[in-house]
């Protein structure tokens, strides 16, 4: 296992399989139809998940997160499409996959959750006839009864208290933590390779968010499984994942592991993010936030996406390729001709 | 559950007892039946005595007490033309009117529903548009015209179908699908509009998700959500079916209650206009129990209230 050996290098080793990395994903360009004409949500992303790890995707509402998500599950809206770029799932390159196969992969191998738990359960069935129904859907040959055996003791593993009664119950008659319990016994019942978890907790009442991360976290200390996490939440971040992908506009600015960006943040919108969290161990200064808003997507800024709003741009920044990667220390890319900041612009950082 | 549909039943009380009243005022203010029945020249005796034998020379609150007396014991008096009781000559064709509307509404909704689904799911596409047409063109066509219309083609045309009457399955076909031409597109675009609102929602994501094929996320899935409102259109439509049997009865010689009706008004039959109106309410209100049981029973937030 090469833990730091820059799985970010996508351009180099999208098509090299390596063993630590389970999906990659290179150049992702997920385009959708509007009046407007065609726009990009995502454009040109590259990153790898690594095997029994989590990667968290950060960014502010709009920045094309959840299509991303959606891109790699190819469950986008009828307007949207992938249009370019590769990925690739255990040797296997899912872009332009038939969708029979898709469905194979989706739940078995590939389980997602969502961010609304109050509204991502059919109201019209028992959540225990939705686990099993997710069984079954992908092995025929289990009967019912097996099924819903399962399904009871998925129930029990997301920590659902009377799992055996509660397993015929509607959705309405749970609580929202119990729902997104009830989504993660069904997303893990088919023991996925990957978990895709679309902002999971921000529907949730606060002490409710920690018990549903606490229970991600244990259960893949149990399976292995790797997680996707979605989220504009830096705290949940620190706490779940193990590497990092900051996202603006469509575009991947920063990624590393968390650690790395944490600890030396490189690109300004990272900073900005950073700078715009609150944190209890300092004194009450003013959160510091981030001018201005993300721009439309048909109407993106040339060169550096984020140029307009930067406090660092210089007349290069404007200019096409002033968004390419480079690495910064082993495994940390960042898109940023000024990096590293600290360096040339400490006269505009103080 | 059970607590529900006593509690429905109750509460229809007050209605089965204003409905005889309010038809037995309606009915007397139509005139005198006596003047109808009778020969233009018959004696004057020979009409005092079938005024005394209908108790029609009672004064008429006194004529009402006595209705409603035998109307509770499901008396509603003899036909004044046919000379039989007018519940047994209701209650016999109101089982020919029944077999007409439940074939019609299984038209209806095996044909409406599906055009509705599949217009959603291939939204805005050359499906779509021409069932929308052809739903719009359906409605548009009166019943008793299309009626005609279909015998000619399918019954003296083609000799497939026989022209009216009943008895063989054959010969319920068209008045059924005539009837039934006037609820397809009702609930054709309903459950349209329905299954557009469902296929957009999260549980579909999830649904999807979960690796299921796609008819089982439409079919099972959303159509389960999007039947709630359907079942309440096709609940309220009832009461249009059942205007549209009197129609579609006298066009396809549907030996009905409709038609029953309609002979009975001309005739001034009081007493069978009363029962006729009578079991329609009766049929109406239970017609609503069931949709309302059969509401709790689809969406599980009704039944556990």
């Amino acid at each position: 296992m090469t833990q730091k050996s820059s799985p970010y290098f996508s351009e180099l080793r999208a098509d090299s399989v390596s063993h630590d990395v389970v999906l990659s994903i290179a150049g992702l360009r997920t385009t959708f139809r509007t009046d407007a004409g065609e726009v990009a949500a995502v454009d040109g992303v590259n990153i790898s998940l690594r095997r029994g790890k989590t990667l968290a995707i950060v960014g502010e509402s709009g920045c094309g997160k959840s299509m991303l998500s959606l891109s790699i599950m190819q469950l986008l809206p009828g307007n949207g499409r992938v249009s370019d770029g590769r990925i690739d799932f255990e040797g296997k390159m899912l872009v332009g996959v038939p969708e029979a196969e898709m469905q194979a992969i989706r739940g078995k191998r590939i389980a997602m959750i969502f961010q609304e738990p109050m509204t991502s359960l059919n109201p019209a069935f028992t959540i225990g006839n939705q686990i099993i129904e997710a069984i079954r859907a992908h092995d025929k040959d289990v009967t019912f009864s097996v099924a819903r055996e399962r399904a009871i003791k998925a129930l029990k593993r997301v920590g659902i208290p009377a799992a055996e009664r509660r397993v015929d119950e509607y959705p309405h008659q749970l609580s929202g933590g119990m729902r997104q319990r009830v989504m993660i016994a069904m997303a893990l019942v088919c023991e996925p390779e990957v978990l895709i978890a679309d902002e999971p907790t921000t529907a949730l009442d606060v002490t409710v968010q920690a018990q549903i991360l606490e229970l991600l976290k244990s259960l893949q200390n149990e399976t292995g499984m790797s997680i996707i996490l979605i989220t504009h939440d830096l705290g949940v971040v620190a706490e779940m994942a193990d590497d990092m992908a900051v996202m603006y506009a469509g575009r991947i600015v920063e990624t590393g592991s968390v650690s790395d960006v944490f600890d030396d943040p490189q690109h300004p919108y990272t900073l900005g993010l950073l700078g715009s969290t609150p944190k209890i161990s300092e004194d009450a200064k003013r959160l510091v936030a981030i001018k201005g808003s993300v721009p439309p997507l048909f109407r993106m800024p040339t060169g550096c996406r984020f140029h307009p709003r930067c406090d660092f741009c210089i007349a290069e920044c404007k200019i096409e390729g002033a968004s390419r990667m480079s690495e910064i220390s082993e495994g940390h890319f960042v898109a940023c001709i000024r990096a590293p900041v600290e360096e040339n612009c400490r006269e505009l950082a103080e | 559950m059970l607590k529900y549909v006593i509690r429905r039943l109750i509460s229809t009380i007050p209605t089965l007892i204003a409905v005889p009243i309010i038809c037995f005022l309606l009915t007397r203010l139509s005139g005198d039946p006596t003047e109808l029945m009778l020969p233009m020249d018959a004696s004057d005796e020979a009409r005092t005595a079938f005024r005394a034998l209908h108790g029609l020379d009672k004064p008429i609150w006194e004529q009402l007490l006595l209705f409603c007396e035998n109307a509770f014991r499901g008396d509603f008096g003899m036909s004044l033309r046919f000379g039989e009781p007018a519940s047994t000559l209701v209650l016999e064709r109101l089982a020919a009117t029944t077999e007409l509307a439940v074939a019609s509404l299984g038209f209806a909704v095996l044909l409406g529903i599906p055009f509705g689904v599949i217009a959603a799911q291939r939204r805005n596409s050359l499906v779509d548009r021409a069932i929308r047409n052809a739903v719009a063109v359906s409605q548009a066509i009166p019943s008793f015209y299309l009626g005609i219309l279909m015998i000619m083609v399918f019954a003296v045309g083609l000799g497939w179908l026989p022209t009216g009457g009943r008895g063989e399955v054959s010969n319920l076909v068209l008045p059924a699908l005539t009837l039934a031409s006037g609820l397809v597109p009702l609930i054709a675009r309903v459950t349209r509009s329905c299954m557009l609102d469902e296929l957009r929602r999260d549980y579909v994501r999830t649904a999807r998700a979960k690796g299921l094929k796609e008819y089982i996320v439409v079919w099972k899935h959303s159509l389960r959500n999007a039947f709630i409102p359907v079942i309440t259109v096709i609940g309220l439509q009832i009461g249009a079916l059942m205007s549209g049997v009197v129609v579609t009865e006298t066009v396809f010689a549907w030996p009905g209650v409709g038609r029953l009706a309609i002979q009975a008004i001309y005739a001034r039959d009081f007493p069978v206009v009363q029962a006729v109106v009578f079991f329609f309410a009766i049929v109406f209100i239970v017609v609503n129990i069931l949709v309302d049981v059969v509401y709790a029973l689809m969406d599980p937030r009704v039944r556990y209230q």
